[in-house]
């Protein structure tokens, strides 16, 4: 390759967009309803994620770590605009499209796509490959019907699947296989942000690290944004430019993925990080683990003040009455912890709530 | 390694059949390891691989479809392949007790879980109620669960997926096992939550010297908790090795190409080795070694002919013919 | 269990065909009981289009020398009361045992499934009211509520057949709706709308052929039993009208006479029976053959 070329390619992606794929959520809300009452009012609502902040910058990728209940699906739905937020927004490309509806986002999905978890639930079973990645490019007006098939050989190549296997059903398939065509399908429409949820956790070992290069060289050659979300720490690790950890449906720390991974600053982080095996078992047995006591409190009855305490080495009674806040502790480095900062807001101000 | 040189599991040759149409003689073949008192062996390989299938022959619970056509499995000097089912029964629930990946659909959702753990007691030494449910409390305490008195009268959707677990594992023991099956036992749960099962299941081994044959495809899982390895690859065993040496210097090309998929820490946003191919379908294993077709070392014309298991100067055990006497070496270090 | 059986499901090329699945059609062949059921239907078929050559006499042309003719080599399953022929009657009469389902059940499924898979789909409001609708119709006595129909806009055999469709629709309804909720749960359904499919195409593309089992089944059992039903009202002189026979008008006219000829309830009876269970059959078979195929 010569250097005019990468030259041309530069210029390219910048006509396409100064800042094709970036995102900026803002306060994000939102709650499902836990009981109803007589007349199918919500009585009680649980609170899947509450005021979160997220940046990816254009071509870069952001991993989301949380466990069960911390909300980072719902984040992701929210993000794929799937789910409507409560309250908050979500800017694409320096543009609000957080109450887009009907034709206006039917126009911006190209721009955003997702891939899911469960590449066996991901694919209508009743349609052949070459459909499930050519559909996209059909609902948008690109090809005729005539050229799907053509059309499909192409993509299903390009996720270094053998273009025969474009004649075939989801059934036929194994879940490596499934999940590259996945991600052709949510490529057809050469998104500027791809929101992956999990793409490899239903995945063998072998597997998974096709599914990770296939990701990786993709965003290399097409310079698309990448949110990951995942509960494999060494997944997001391994892909991500910075990660956000979440707990009970907040970011508790956010920062560039060596710092977050090599000095985790929130005891939650760290807890977490110490409790994924490393697999090594000279590291392992010299590794101290953080075991964590205490039940996962229930989503919709969340601990006053910070949210980990109750599971918390360090909480301190003042940890009960305030909420902390994300504080930037170090340069584009978040946290939400009251050792690191004082940002927070007394929790009787936050009750009425 | 112990006193009594007379292993507490001991499995030789053991060869299952999956049969009717489409079936794979040998679906698992030849499968020999031990598991000795207070051990913890890890028995590891991706999905299909035949771990299953082996522990559940283990217990005796093979699933409709599948015969053990050879080998034996020794327990406490017994062969419980030739054990009536009645004797059978003593064994399974008894002195060996099992853990499986979903805590949800193994406990019964209509039963109390104190009367759950409290029914092997009953069942196995024929303890009256009363006296099963107060030792039922007592091992509630044991494996960690708060408030044990009220637990007792939970059922099992009250509690959270951990704590389903911990029951399962009370119930495993209840019986004051030598021997713990553990399928997948953590895979369903958070990883905070895991690294306390194998808290628990620790404790359980130091304190109460029980031997657990763990069933795993996490690498870290077994770095961290396992004495032993073996590793299985299409219902064969290609290594035996001690998790030390597994991790260092592995001794068949699949389990150094399964540590090298691991994403390294060191070495971010690289592109990772991959094995190439996918894992054989039953009923079409290749006759020559099973793993040759992805082998990064295959084509070798000794790899078209059935390989056996060869013990190398160290005590590890291999299936590849070419590792076994030297003519490939393969590379050392871990997955870091 | 966990995945150790994972090669039995994941075995998707077969040696000899690689890379071509198994059509539905030819799944269903291989059972023996869908491929007599479905060739008994079929052979329905070619008898109703071939009726009026391969009927050895006019189904209409009396002959009073035969009244009550017992089965004989002239006519093969003898003469009903004004000496007609019974077989040549009740081959002209399969055109009617399956048309007369089809209309119902095509009324059932024009009312039935749309509204079914929007009910399914959306939920909220739409899914109350159809639901409520749903609810009151099959609360109603089926049979009696056909015969309110029928005493509003007259007998005939299509206007009954048109009622009865109505009554069976509310069963079809539910059982789309039902099936829809759980597809609408499943991951495709989330993949199609981010890729920015419309919520019809939602509907007819993805949602449609995944409900397609239950309802096909749902289908085959209705249409025997408007085949039973039909019968039941053409007995009741409600049907059919004279001189136009079905096997239910035929039954009537037996069971008047059975006192003289005891064995003329026989032929339209069987051909009802039979043709009942192959719909049933062929319903059975079909969900079989397809909850196996989609199941992963």
């Amino acid at each position: 390759m010569t250097d005019t070329s990468a030259h041309a390619a530069g210029t390219a992606q910048q006509i396409t967009g100064a800042a094709a794929g970036s995102l900026v959520a803002r306060g994000l809300t939102k709650t499902f309803p836990l009981s109803r009452n007589a007349f199918g009012r919500p009585t009680s609502r649980l609170r899947a994620v509450d005021g979160v902040d997220l940046d990816v910058t254009a071509g870069t990728t952001v991993g989301v770590v949380g466990e069960s209940g911390s909300g980072k699906t719902t984040l992701g739905r929210l993000v794929s605009l799937l789910e409507r937020p409560d309250s908050g927004s979500i800017v694409l490309d320096g543009r609000d499209v957080t109450r887009l509806r009907g034709k206006g986002l039917t126009a911006l999905r190209p721009r955003l796509q997702v891939v899911f978890q469960d590449p066996f639930g991901s694919l209508d079973p009743t349609k052949s490959i070459a459909h499930a990645v050519a559909e996209p490019l059909l609902v948008h007006g690109r090809i005729r019907r005539s050229q799907m098939p053509a059309a499909a050989e192409e993509l299903v190549a390009r996720v270094g699947l053998d273009p025969a296997l474009a004649r075939r059903y989801p059934e036929q398939l194994s879940g490596g296989q499934r999940q590259r065509v996945c991600i052709a399908r949510a490529l057809a429409l050469e998104p500027w942000l791809l929101v992956a949820d999990e793409p490899t956790s239903a995945l063998d070992l072998s597997t998974r690290s096709e599914i990770l290069n296939l990701l990786l060289e993709l965003q290399q050659d097409t310079g698309q944004s990448i949110l990951l979300i995942s509960h494999d720490f060494a997944t997001v690790q391994h892909l991500a430019h910075r990660v956000a950890v979440m707990y009970l449906g907040r970011i508790v720390e956010e920062g560039p993925t060596e710092e977050v991974v090599g000095d985790p600053l929130h005891p939650y982080t760290r807890a977490l990080l110490s409790a994924v095996p490393v697999p090594d078992p000279v590291v392992q047995r010299t590794r101290r683990r953080i075991v964590l006591h205490g039940e996962t409190p229930n989503p919709a009855n969340p601990p006053t003040g910070c949210r980990f305490r109750t599971r918390c080495g360090a909480a301190t009674p003042s940890c009960a009455q305030i909420d902390p806040m994300p504080a930037e502790v170090r340069p584009g480095h978040r946290v939400a912890c009251l050792l690191h900062s004082d940002a927070g807001t007394p929790v009787s101000a936050a009750a009425p709530d | 390694m112990n006193a009594t040189h007379e292993p507490l599991l001991a499995v030789d040759g053991l060869t299952i059949d999956l049969t009717g149409p489409g079936g794979q003689p040998g679906l698992v073949q030849d499968v020999s390891f031990e598991v000795h008192a207070g051990e913890s062996v890890a028995l590891i390989g991706e999905s299909g691989c035949g771990k299953t299938m082996t522990a559940m022959a283990v217990l005796g619970l093979l699933p409709a479809g599948f015969r053990v056509a050879g080998g034996s499995i020794r327990f406490q000097g017994r062969d419980l392949l030739a054990c009536p089912e009645r004797e059978l029964r003593s064994v399974r629930g008894g002195a060996i007790g099992a853990v499986f990946q979903e805590p949800m659909s193994s406990l019964d959702p209509t039963m109390r879980v104190g009367d759950q753990i409290a029914e092997a007691r009953r069942l196995h030494l024929g303890e009256a109620r009363k006296v099963a449910l107060r030792r039922a409390r007592e091992l509630l305490d044991r494996v960690g669960i708060p408030n044990a008195e009220k637990r007792l009268a939970a059922y099992p959707h009250e509690l959270s997926g951990g704590m389903q677990q911990r029951v399962m594992i009370a119930s495993a023991i209840a019986c004051d096992p030598q021997l713990v099956l553990a399928d997948e036992p953590t895979t369903a749960l958070d990883v905070t939550i895991q690294a306390e099962i194998l808290e628990l299941l620790r404790d359980l081994r130091r304190e109460q010297g029980i031997a657990v044959l763990l069933v795993t495809h996490d690498l870290g899982v077994v770095a961290d908790f396992c004495d032993r390895v073996v590793a299985m690859y299409a219902g064969a065993v290609v290594e035996r090795s001690d998790v030390d040496r597994l991790f260092g210097r592995p001794a068949h090309p699949y389990t150094r190409a399964l540590l090298d998929a691991i994403p390294q820490n060191g070495r971010p946003r690289t592109v990772l080795p991959v094995i190439r191919g996918r894992v054989p379908a039953a009923g079409q294993f290749p006759t020559g070694c099973r793993f040759e077709p992805r082998c990064a070392h295959g084509g070798h014309e000794r790899c078209l002919q059935p390989q056996h298991e060869a013990v190398l100067p160290d005590g590890r055990a291999t299936r590849c013919a070419r590792v076994a006497d030297g003519d490939l070496v393969l590379a050392e270090g871990g997955a870091r | 269990m966990t995945t150790q059986t994972a090669p039995a499901g994941t075995r998707p090329v077969t040696a000899g065909d690689p890379g071509r699945r198994t059509s539905t059609i030819r799944l269903l062949l291989r059972r023996p009981s869908a491929a007599v059921a479905g060739g008994f239907l079929l052979l329905l078929v070619v008898l109703a289009v071939l009726a009026p050559w391969i009927a050895p006499y006019d189904p209409n042309e009396q002959d009073l020398s035969a009244a009550f003719a017992p089965y004989s080599a002239e006519h093969l399953l003898g003469g009903d009361e004004l000496g007609r022929d019974v077989a040549s009657r009740l081959l002209h009469a399969i055109r009617l045992a399956l048309l007369a389902p089809l209309i119902s059940v095509g009324v059932a499924i024009v009312l039935g499934v749309p509204s079914g898979l929007w009910a399914g789909l959306r939920r909220g409001l739409a899914d109350t009211v159809l639901s409520r609708i749903a609810d009151t119709l099959l609360s109603l006595p089926g049979l009696a509520f056909a015969l309110a129909i029928v005493a509003v806009v007259g007998p005939g055999l299509v206007n009954v057949m048109v009622a009865l469709g109505v009554v069976f629709s509310p069963t079809l309804f539910r059982v789309v709706r039902g099936a829809a909720m759980a597809v609408a749960e499943e991951p495709y359904i989330d993949s199609s709308r981010a890729i920015g499919c419309s919520t019809s195409r939602i509907l007819w593309v993805h949602v449609l052929p995944n409900v397609a089992a239950p309802l096909l089944v749902q289908a085959t059992i209705l249409m025997g039993l408007a085949l039973l039903s039909e019968a039941g009202l053409s007995f009741l002189g409600l049907g059919v009208q004279p001189p136009d026979s079905s096997w239910g008008s035929m039954l009537r006219t037996a069971y008047d006479y059975q006192f003289r000829a005891p064995f003329a309830v026989l032929p339209p009876g069987i051909a009802v029976v039979l043709t009942v269970l192959a719909f049933n059959t062929l319903g059975d078979a079909i969900r079989d053959v397809m909850s196996a195929r989609w199941r992963r």
